[in-house]
């Protein structure tokens, strides 16, 4: 797909060549590409980017003009009958709540998911560029790709547009013909591969309950339950995380979606319990 | 806040890496394998974000592999890759460099002793090289240089080269603020790489894959 501008033929020592990190708007001339679009005309794009458009935690951007929805928990899990995913579903910007209904987990195809942190236009935009590629694959190599090679083709994506002030924080989930499979990318195109990831300003406090009640062996209600009560502990805590909890389950047939349920529900629901337990 | 250390000893060298992957505040994940096999003989302790480690311990063992087939019978010199690390590092440093502090250890044929020696070289970012007969990267050095300063010497065994790892482990372990508590070693000798102490997470959540 994408050409080598100025390469007539395989050169095995342009492969030598250092800088190989170019982002993709010098390599790629395609009509269909990897989602290349215009950079400001300035003489240092990158730092114009990185310190207009940045994304950075808390309030650091309030000096920008830009200023991003953000803030989140978000969680995945995998254990012997799938992948759990589960997310909050507040956006907010500064001290405001932008919404309360945003759809954290990305739908990429029927047998993979994304998660969304970070700034939400990079996360939709990159994931629904990310869908494109995986479709573009498929329909070459007649098979669905594998989660590995997804995950990477975002990485790859991140890693070309490296200190341009892109945001995200994502987990990219599925089953393929290696079965359930997890991984972690973020915009300084970290990729990591594990049975557990929790992302998002929220996430230590949804580490906390995740780990000290995670087991291989929950079955699919207590994976359920789990993935419920740590996001539902992270939105107590973390202020920029809240809304409602969607939660979603991966199969070998596919991910399903298993509720969408109000934290605040949640909230007398356990308190309830606990009351319970007390009497 | 990655520690790597590293020694030669007669007729190779060890390197041991912490293999915690962390950022920030957060530790992901407690099994990171930070030395990579980057020749049939030779290995690259990495130390800086996980981004940084991966890209360049692929591009550099990549190119090395690409070298290999494009030049049959030739493989590279410790030397010759430690100079090719150094280049890529010192020209990608005006364009956007790799962030990796990095011991490079490898075993060559040698006309003079029989069994061939070790050879360990230290790059930082900005691609200074050094040929050491002993070195660390990170936060480790302030505590553990001074061990080995004291504890190396010309003439070591393999097996005197891993205790002084241990040593300065050890040491890490009783001063050193940030918690590291699984290394892994792997040396580089005239039977190839071996890994001497596997990964082996004793905290987190347990792996089923």
């Amino acid at each position: 797909m994408t050409s080598f501008v100025g390469e007539t033929s395989f050169n095995p020592n342009s492969l030598l060549e250092i800088g190989s990190r170019k982002p993709n708007f010098q390599l790629a001339n395609d009509l269909v590409d990897d989602g290349n679009f215009l950079i400001p005309n300035v003489q240092d794009p990158a730092f114009f980017c990185r310190t207009n458009f940045a994304s950075a935690s808390g309030d650091k951007d309030k000096e920008q003009l830009v200023k991003f929805a953000k803030g989140t928990t978000t969680l995945a899990f995998k254990f012997n009958e799938g992948i759990i995913v589960s997310v909050d579903s507040r956006s907010t910007m500064g001290a405001y709540i932008a919404s309360q209904t945003v759809k954290k987990i990305i739908e990429i195809n029927p047998f993979l998911l994304g998660t969304m942190a970070g700034g939400a236009a990079d996360c939709s935009y990159w994931e629904r560029n990310l869908g494109m590629q995986c479709r573009l694959y498929e329909l070459r190599n007649k098979k669905r790709i594998s989660v590995a090679a997804a995950s990477k083709l975002l990485a790859n994506t991140m890693n070309s547009y490296r200190g341009y002030g892109l945001s995200m924080g994502t987990m990219v989930t599925g089953w393929d013909e290696t079965g359930p499979q997890l991984y972690y990318v973020d915009n300084d195109a970290t990729r990591l591969h594990d049975n557990l990831f929790s992302v998002g300003s929220g996430s230590t406090y949804a580490y906390g309950v995740l780990d000290t009640f995670y087991r291989p062996d929950l079955t699919v209600d207590e994976a359920i339950d789990l993935g419920k009560r740590a996001i539902y502990h992270a939105t107590h805590r973390d202020a920029y995380s809240g809304g409602i909890n969607n939660l979603y389950h991966v199969q070998a047939d596919g991910w399903k979606k298993i509720h969408s349920i109000d934290v605040n529900e949640l909230h007398y629901e356990f308190r309830d319990e606990k009351n319970e337990m007390v009497a | 806040m990655d520690s790597i250390i590293g020694v030669k000893y007669n007729g190779g060298v060890v390197i041991a890496a912490d293999s915690n992957n962390a950022r920030s505040i957060l530790v992901y994940q407690h099994n990171l394998d930070k030395i990579s096999q980057i020749a049939p003989n030779a290995i690259l302790g990495l130390s800086g974000p996980n981004a940084d480690l991966v890209s360049f311990s692929e591009y550099i063992s990549k190119n090395l592999k690409l070298y290999s087939l494009s030049n049959p019978g030739q493989d590279l010199s410790t030397k010759a890759i430690a100079s090719f690390c150094r280049n890529t590092l010192a020209v990608a440093l005006r364009k956007g460099p790799y962030q990796v502090q990095t011991l490079l250890g490898g075993w060559d044929v040698s006309p003079s002793t029989e069994d061939g020696e070790g050879s360990m070289y230290f790059l930082d970012y900005m691609g200074s090289l050094q040929k050491v007969n002993y070195g660390i990267q990170g936060y480790a050095s302030n505590f553990a240089l001074s061990v080995l300063d004291r504890e190396w010497r010309e003439g070591l065994t393999k097996e005197e080269a891993i205790k002084i790892i241990d040593n300065c482990i050890n040491v890490l372990d009783t001063r050193f603020l940030i918690s590291q508590p699984t290394f892994t070693i792997k040396s580089a000798s005239k039977d190839g790489v071996k890994v001497e102490r596997e990964v082996v997470a004793k905290y987190g959540v347990e792996r089923n894959n």
